[in-house]
């Protein structure tokens, strides 16, 4: 069993980007708003879908497919943002609300991919070629690569804007205090608004990444990603865009070797035994306060 | 250049900010003196957009604040600082100042004010480091130093000498009092007297979110409402 372990620590890599991406647009969507999505898997899953409708059922590339789930997403987001979400901001509780609001949204979306797909399982195939490379005794499949690679660059890009320019650096200071950036000019409601619709998109992006990379989904298949997106956003610390990525891969090599040595149906335990270990350890996740310094 | 009308707030049944109407001239620095609970952030929160009032009118130079969006007071030079200061800990110094938005300057030319405002406060030589490295005292500085980056025609602020080091309170006394004589304008919130009689000419004492006295440091020493409701004894 040792001599799979290599090919285990890949998988779980490649599968822990993926969640790290999971997690950092949560962590984006809860920083620019402080709301907590609970319709994250579900959006997740859509994306998946667009990726089951362009690549399985019309052949398209996956990379079109990423470029409409991006932007599909990122409308419904801004959409979110628009119609909804700045008046939950005024209502008496607007945790509550827009928790309660993001339950339902999550609920529909699952309805809909319901009523729209039915309830079988469905994959993303795509006849790549070659199909894998072999490295050693490792052997990745090229939806495998494509989506490691594609989650580095979406990973780069996303820290690239938030720690080198203007709009990111304003965006963090948003996160750590709305009032103190709004008494000096900055329009905090166009920046959230942007951020939303961006973190949206990234969502979207993930769902075709999931698809390729997982052998099926169905459409309430949304839950285990929430769950997921949210332990590794407490891991790495909330609030934290490198704690979330960080939290993505532990939590991805956790589950693969698990898998491994224990079964697959003990993953996501030793994920929560993680969660718990380093959450008493460490109460503020492994990034600590949410300082956004990194 | 500032004139606040019949400004009022209520939470729930409490009315924090009642009816209050005040002026404020260039170049003046407000004194607001009051007893905790008084209704003095609040008051500050609604001129400076973080609070809707419930009713009446902040014209800063004529311009209604009051019904535009929030962060468009300090485009019409609206500067305001908090009691506990909101420095972006997880930001560098200078880069506390340059999220402010550039309004027609290049970047150098923003990268040059936010210099020179570092400079003034004298936390040009910790401009790398993040501001949560920097003492309570020096946050307040920062805050100071954010404020001048809007290039500010009036200044808010809410007791921004309490729980400061001596040495940094002179160095804030000193830049506001350079500003004002620039012809900046501040309303100074402030629970020291000695302080407050020292940097403003006029004072307005606010009990139960109103005005209950307006004037001189003198007037308001031998104000009877405000002996009572404030001072304690006759100073």
């Amino acid at each position: 069993m040792t001599a799979l372990l290599p090919q285990v620590l890949i998988n779980g890599l490649i599968v822990g980007a993926i969640y790290g991406l999971l997690g950092l647009s949560l962590t984006i969507v809860y920083g620019a708003m402080r709301v907590a999505n609970l319709a994250h898997g579900d959006l997740v899953v859509a994306g998946s879908f667009i990726a089951f409708v362009m690549t399985t059922q019309q052949g398209q590339s996956p990379m079109l497919s990423m470029l409409v789930a991006f932007i599909g997403v990122a409308a419904i987001g801004g959409l979110i943002y628009s119609l909804a979400l700045r008046r939950l901001q005024n209502s008496p509780e607007p945790e509550i609300a827009s928790f309660l609001f993001f339950y339902g949204v999550s609920l529909m979306t699952g309805a809909a991919l319901l009523f729209i797909f039915g309830a079988d399982t469905r994959s993303v195939l795509f006849q790549f070629d070659p199909i894998s490379f072999r490295f050693a005794d490792v052997i990745v499949s090229h939806a495998r690569i494509l989506a490691l690679a594609i989650g580095i660059a979406i990973v780069a890009g996303i820290f690239f804007v938030l720690y080198r320019t203007i709009y990111g650096k304003a965006l963090r200071a948003a996160i750590m205090n709305r009032e103190a950036l709004l008494v000096v000019g900055v329009n905090i409601d166009r920046l959230s608004l942007v951020a939303f619709a961006v973190s949206f998109g990234v969502i979207g992006l993930t769902g075709v990444l999931i698809g390729l990379v997982f052998p099926a989904f169905h459409p309430f298949s949304g839950l285990e990603f929430t769950i997921i997106a949210f332990i590794v956003v407490v891991l790495g610390g909330l609030g934290h865009p490198v704690g979330a990525v960080v939290g993505g891969i532990i939590f991805g090599l956790c589950e693969q070797v698990t898998a491994l040595y224990l079964g697959q149906s003990l993953g996501m335990i030793v994920g929560f035994l993680v969660l718990i270990v380093i959450i008493l350890i460490k109460p503020d996740g492994l990034f600590g306060r949410a300082s956004w310094n990194a | 250049m500032l004139e606040v009308r019949e400004l009022s707030k209520r939470f729930g049944a409490i009315v924090a900010v009642d009816n209050v109407s005040f002026d404020v001239g260039r170049g003046e620095v407000l004194g607001v003196m009051g007893v905790n609970g008084a209704g003095k952030t609040t008051l500050l929160n609604c001129m400076c957009g973080l609070l809707k009032p419930d009713s009446g009118h902040v014209l800063l130079n004529g311009k209604d604040i009051v019904s535009a969006p929030a962060h468009t007071a300090s485009h019409q030079g609206l500067g305001r600082t908090f009691q506990v200061p909101r420095s972006f800990h997880g930001l560098t110094v200078l880069e506390n100042l340059l999220v402010v938005p550039a309004r027609g300057r290049t970047r150098t030319e923003l990268l040059g004010c936010a210099m020179a405002a570092l400079e003034r406060v004298h936390l040009d030589h910790v401009l790398h480091n993040y501001a949560d490295e920097l003492s309570g005292g020096q946050q307040k500085l920062l805050e100071l130093a954010r404020i001048m980056m809007i290039e500010p025609r009036l200044i808010l602020m809410d007791e921004p000498f309490a729980g400061m080091h001596p040495d940094l309170c002179r160095l804030f006394i000193e830049q506001l009092e350079e500003m004002v004589r620039t012809g900046v304008s501040a309303m100074l919130v402030c629970h020291e007297p000695e302080t407050l009689y020292r940097l403003s000419r006029r004072i307005l004492v606010i009990h139960q979110g109103k005005v209950i006295c307006s004037g001189g440091p003198e007037e308001i020493r031998r104000d009877p409402a405000v002996v009572d409701a404030y001072l304690g004894t006759a100073a």
